[in-house]
């Protein structure tokens, strides 16, 4: 297998989403709206049979809702499956997701049903009013009979197939402890890929999303995102820093913010920063070049000289990020760290002086840049130097750690700088001659 | 947790519900006292001490404790431990919604980890949730706690309408396409490889080891780490003031009208962040800035319509009454801090705030604050007396006082007119108040109101108050009135300390008419008929004396104690001691 010259990846996989056929938009979300209306009907029908025949005209409207209801994630899904036991419900094996008000609702309806054996009902096929009315009446004080699976004696039930309370209680546990069990027992190392691939696809929907004008997602995923990253650097930090060398030439935005969060991420560790601190700093370098998500592509990549028009708008680069991240119209403490880290992150630390050779010799700090900013200029410089762009080849590792030690030193925090440079060095890029067995870094 | 498929496991479960359930009671009351005494934090480990030192004692029997939840529970197996269905500062429900479903305490936890984790479940911190954007499980993470650990149940998704199959589809694609990079042998890829598919079934221990090199090395000193939490902390003070610039940049160069909504925006909330730090200085600063851009010579003209657009904005935010309220809490919490801050932030509100101020002022418990915003209210309400005005009718009389405090200041023409009507308001320390300030003013209109007062105001107080005022206005008109009052029936009827409170201002008003008046009532000799009467009002008179000193008055008291011949023995001793109190006061001991 070989690669091409402008290093893209080897067999290189088409990551453009692909649409899945015959699965319906909001499947989930419907569930759940439909799953907690048939609670709170069924909720409603139970208490009422209390005091009235389910005949009797106040039913009318709710069992002709259940049915509906029942009978459209039937139509979806091939069955309506219900299992509850305390406040724990699931309709076809998703677990509902109650707001507080609905709890005590909730439980009065589990209690009626335990009172009467009753774990849940499965139906497989659309169900008829009368059959919703017979197995309303189990729950009638006017019933004496016991529950079997087919309902009770005189009113059996045809496609409704109740369910025994200590068969679904115990099987709502298994559920519940298999998910808590998966989720325990997870491979680090493999996880970390997964993490990283979910990062991407986060990444990808949120540019789709800015690219079209949309709402912009939410960012307790990527929080989430940039926890698991910060507790795998901890635990696996070689395979995760590695990791960083996988990119991609047609989506390098996404790939790009990405690396340098996880760059920024291991950098940061090494500089001692506690757990709150990474996150934040990690957030701030997974949305660092947001921005660029709105530039015109044809800038961005042009090979040949920007019109002054275009030279403009590339100054403003700083700017863009910022832009983008008021979309979300939440200015809290951590989004103003992100975006003033972004902004910090364009900005070059200092400005250079030249010697007649035209080495770089003195720099004048120009402004006190924060840390996280700081961190993220470089991360991000290093990580771009190392990718192929449409405009020139990719840098290795060695000589983009040398063109910023030297041509682009005043670009960087100095003191930063020399700890990064420690940092990339330990990572190794070859093997080591035979008999030379260790590299000691002071 | 053990698994209660075997009787064995629900016997163990059950029993350790058993011990448990009791532990976790004590965290049910410990939690009300943080709830009723939510002010004392730092009474809190005490509070919730019989808890933790429970909860230590089981995990030192048991090891561990894993604890499942469901939406209003925690549970062991099937067992209720603990059972939460409040509305308010619900233990268990948040860690539910957030995908929480198991809950680990581990032995060893220390008491400021507890404390820590059921205050932050409690929800005592959700002001500062909100404040940095992060849900309860960020918060937990960052936390660290190395005892209570949590597992989390929640499919990936980045939108609410998708489906987590499509979702976890698109992500094992990216997973085929790293680890088919990660087993790529080309040169190329060499060149840049950290890590390949084999590393990671490797296990690496303590030492950092890839492709057959062993490599050690220190990168970051301790030196280092400390610099940079330095500079981390120092950064912290300056992010609003960093934003501040951030947001003008984006202003003056790359705002147009379909970002405009999201950058003024910014501004508001940045607002509430300089607010809710107290940071006035940095709000008068960015309303120095607003003004300083929009005026900029080179700047384009639709920049600065969209500047001073934005200023409106922020200024108009300003005086919103949620935000005037918190300013209101602010000066609630002590003595204001920076007076000139919060003083030039009120008066940029402008008219349209009066009512929010008035509003504001009510809640105000300190004086100084409360003096500081009436003396904006004066500054800015010259053409809305009115508006004050018709709160002199208030029950509260703080805010009458303030009014008046006001009114005063803003100094109308019909001020004492205003005034006036305070003197019949229910509460007897307003009335005596306005009637002091009415007093003081020395004015003919003012006279009137005084003489008023003194002849027909049905509280004895007032007028007593009133008659000592009168010295304060020309002799001419105040003499004449106090005279024809003592001399009047109506006199007789007064009281006690109404007739002293009238000779008292006879002998202040130092006119020709009261001194001979008083020199009159000690030239009269007790007679047969009316020794009553002339003692009592020689009684008054000395009174009187003692209770305005001056030379004049402890001469004549010196004369009427000597004069035996004149004066019965009650009056020579009264006038005697009256002359040593004088004498006393005039001469400072």
């Amino acid at each position: 297998m070989t690669s091409d010259k402008k290093g893209a990846a080897i067999g290189q996989v088409d990551l453009k989403k692909a649409q899945q056929p015959g699965v319906q938009r909001g499947r989930d979300t419907k569930l759940q709206q439909l799953g907690r209306q048939t609670i709170s009907t069924l909720y409603m029908l139970v208490r009422n049979v209390k005091m009235y025949d389910p005949d009797n005209d106040i039913f009318v409207q709710p069992f002709e809702n259940l049915r509906t209801a029942i009978n459209t994630i039937v139509a979806v899904d091939g069955l309506y499956q219900l299992q509850a036991c305390g406040t724990t419900v699931y309709v076809n094996n998703k677990q509902l997701q109650l707001d507080f008000a609905s709890l005590d609702n909730v439980r009065f309806l589990t209690e009626e049903f335990k009172a009467r054996d009753v774990g849940g009902f499965n139906v497989a096929r659309p169900v008829q009013l009368q059959e919703l009315k017979d197995f309303i009446w189990i729950f009638s004080p006017r019933n004496e009979a016991s529950v079997e699976e087919d309902g009770v004696q005189g009113k059996k039930l045809l496609n409704i197939k109740v369910g025994k309370f200590a068969k679904i209680r115990d099987q709502l546990d298994k559920m519940e402890d298999n998910a808590i069990e998966s989720e325990r027992k997870v491979d680090r190392k493999k996880y970390a890929l997964t993490v990283y691939a979910r990062t991407i696809y986060y990444m990808r929907k949120f540019i789709e999303r800015l690219q079209s004008g949309g709402q912009l997602p939410s960012m307790s995923p990527a929080q989430r995102l940039v926890q698991d990253f910060v507790d795998i650097a901890a635990e696996q930090r070689s395979h995760f820093l590695g990791m960083t060398t996988t990119r991609s030439v047609d989506e390098y935005l996404l790939f790009h913010s990405v690396n340098t969060m996880k760059i920024a991420i291991v950098f940061g560790q090494e500089l001692g920063l506690s757990r709150a601190q990474m996150h934040e700093l990690g957030m701030a370098a997974l949305f660092h070049d947001i921005g660029m998500a709105e530039i015109d592509p044809g800038i961005l990549n042009k090979r040949r000289q920007l019109t002054k028009e275009e030279r403009r708008r590339i100054d403003l680069f700083p700017l863009h990020t910022v832009k983008t991240l008021l979309k979300g119209r939440s200015l809290d403490m951590g989004m103003t760290k992100r975006i003033i880290a972004s902004y910090e992150a364009k900005v070059d630390y200092s400005v250079p002086m030249k010697d007649k050779d035209g080495n770089v010799k003195l720099m004048l700090p120009k402004v006190e840049l924060g840390v996280y900013g700081s961190v993220i200029n470089i991360a991000a410089t290093y990580d771009a130097l190392t990718s192929a762009r449409p405009f020139r080849e990719s840098y290795g590792p060695e000589v983009a750690l040398t063109l910023m030690i030297s041509d682009m030193q005043y670009k960087f925090d100095p003191f930063l700088l020399r700890v990064f440079m420690k940092v990339m060095a330990i990572q190794p890029v070859k093997v080591l001659p035979p008999g030379q067995q260790v590299i000691s870094f002071g | 947790m053990v698994a209660e498929g075997t009787s064995a496991g629900v016997d163990k479960n059950k029993a350790l519900a058993d011990e448990a359930r009791p532990v976790f009671e004590r965290l049910r009351k410990g939690l009300k006292n943080v709830q009723l005494y939510r002010h004392n934090t730092e009474r809190y480990p005490e509070y919730l001490d019989p808890f933790v030192k429970g909860l230590q004692e089981l995990l030192a029997r048991h090891s561990m404790i894993s604890l499942k939840l469901d939406a209003v529970a925690y549970k062991l197996g099937q067992h209720v431990v603990f059972e939460d269905d409040g509305r308010e500062a619900n233990l268990i429900y948040p860690l539910w919604q957030a995908g929480i479903r198991l809950l680990i305490f581990k032995n060893g936890v220390t008491a400021d980890e507890i404390l820590r984790f059921f205050l932050l479940c409690f929800g005592a911190s959700e002001a500062e949730r909100k404040n940095r954007g992060e849900d309860i499980i960020t918060q937990l993470w960052k936390a660290e706690l190395e005892c209570i650990e949590y597992v989390v149940v929640e499919g990936f998704k980045v939108v609410a309408d998708e489906e987590l199959e499509d979702v976890e589809v698109e992500v094992e694609k990216v997973v085929a396409y790293l680890y088919r990079q990660l087993q790529s042998n080309s040169d190329d890829y060499l060149r840049f490889a950290r890590v390949n598919s084999e590393d990671l079934d490797m296990q690496l221990d303590g030492v950092d080891q890839m492709r057959g090199s062993v490599i050690q090395g220190v990168t970051a000193t301790p030196g280092d780490k400390a610099r940079i939490q330095q500079m981390l902390g120092r950064e912290e003070a300056r992010q609003l003031s960093k934003m501040v610039v951030v947001l003008f940049q984006l202003l003056e160069l790359d705002t147009t009208e379909e970002n405009f909504e999201d950058v003024a925006e910014a501004f508001v909330q940045l607002l509430d962040a300089l607010l809710l730090s107290e940071n006035f200085a940095a709000i008068q600063q960015i309303r120095e800035r607003f003004h300083h851009s929009g005026q900029k010579p080179n700047a384009k003209q639709a920049t600065r319509d969209l500047v001073q657009r934005c200023e409106l904005r922020f200024v108009g935010r300003m005086g919103e009454s949620q935000r005037v309220q918190a300013i209101g809490n602010t000066l609630n919490s002590g003595i204001a801090k920076d007076p000139d801050g919060v003083r030039n932030y009120l008066y940029a509100l402008g008219v349209d705030a009066i009512p929010s101020l008035i509003d504001m002022l009510e809640t105000l418990q300190l004086l100084p604050n409360r003096r500081l915003v009436c003396d904006v209210l004066a500054a800015i309400g010259g053409a809305y007396v009115e508006t004050f005005a018709q709160r002199l009718t208030h029950p509260s009389s703080n805010l009458v006082k303030d009014m008046i405090y006001v009114i005063d200041k803003v100094n109308p023409p019909n001020k004492f007119q205003i005034f006036a009507t305070v003197l019949e308001h229910p509460n007897a320390i307003l009335r005596l108040e306005t009637l002091a300030v009415i007093g003081r003013s020395g004015g003919d209109e003012c006279f009137d109101y005084i003489a008023r007062v003194i002849k027909q105001h049905p509280d004895a107080q007032m007028r007593s108050q009133a008659a000592r005022m009168l010295p304060n206005f020309p002799a001419d008109k105040g003499a004449g009135l106090l005279l024809g009052i003592i001399v009047s029936e109506a006199f007789e009827k007064a009281s006690d300390s109404e007739k002293k409170a009238l000779f008292a201002a006879v002998v202040m008003m130092h006119a020709p008419q009261t001194d001979q008046f008083l020199r009159d009532i000690f030239d009269q000799k007790s007679g047969m008929f009316a020794k009553k009467r002339v003692d009592d009002m020689k009684l008054l008179a000395i009174g009187g004396l003692e209770a305005a000193p001056s030379i004049p008055g402890l001469q004549m008291l010196a004369q009427v104690a000597q004069d035996l011949k004149r004066h019965n023995k009650d009056v020579c001793e009264a006038a005697r001691a009256a002359a040593i109190n004088v004498k006393a006061k005039l001469l400072g001991s």
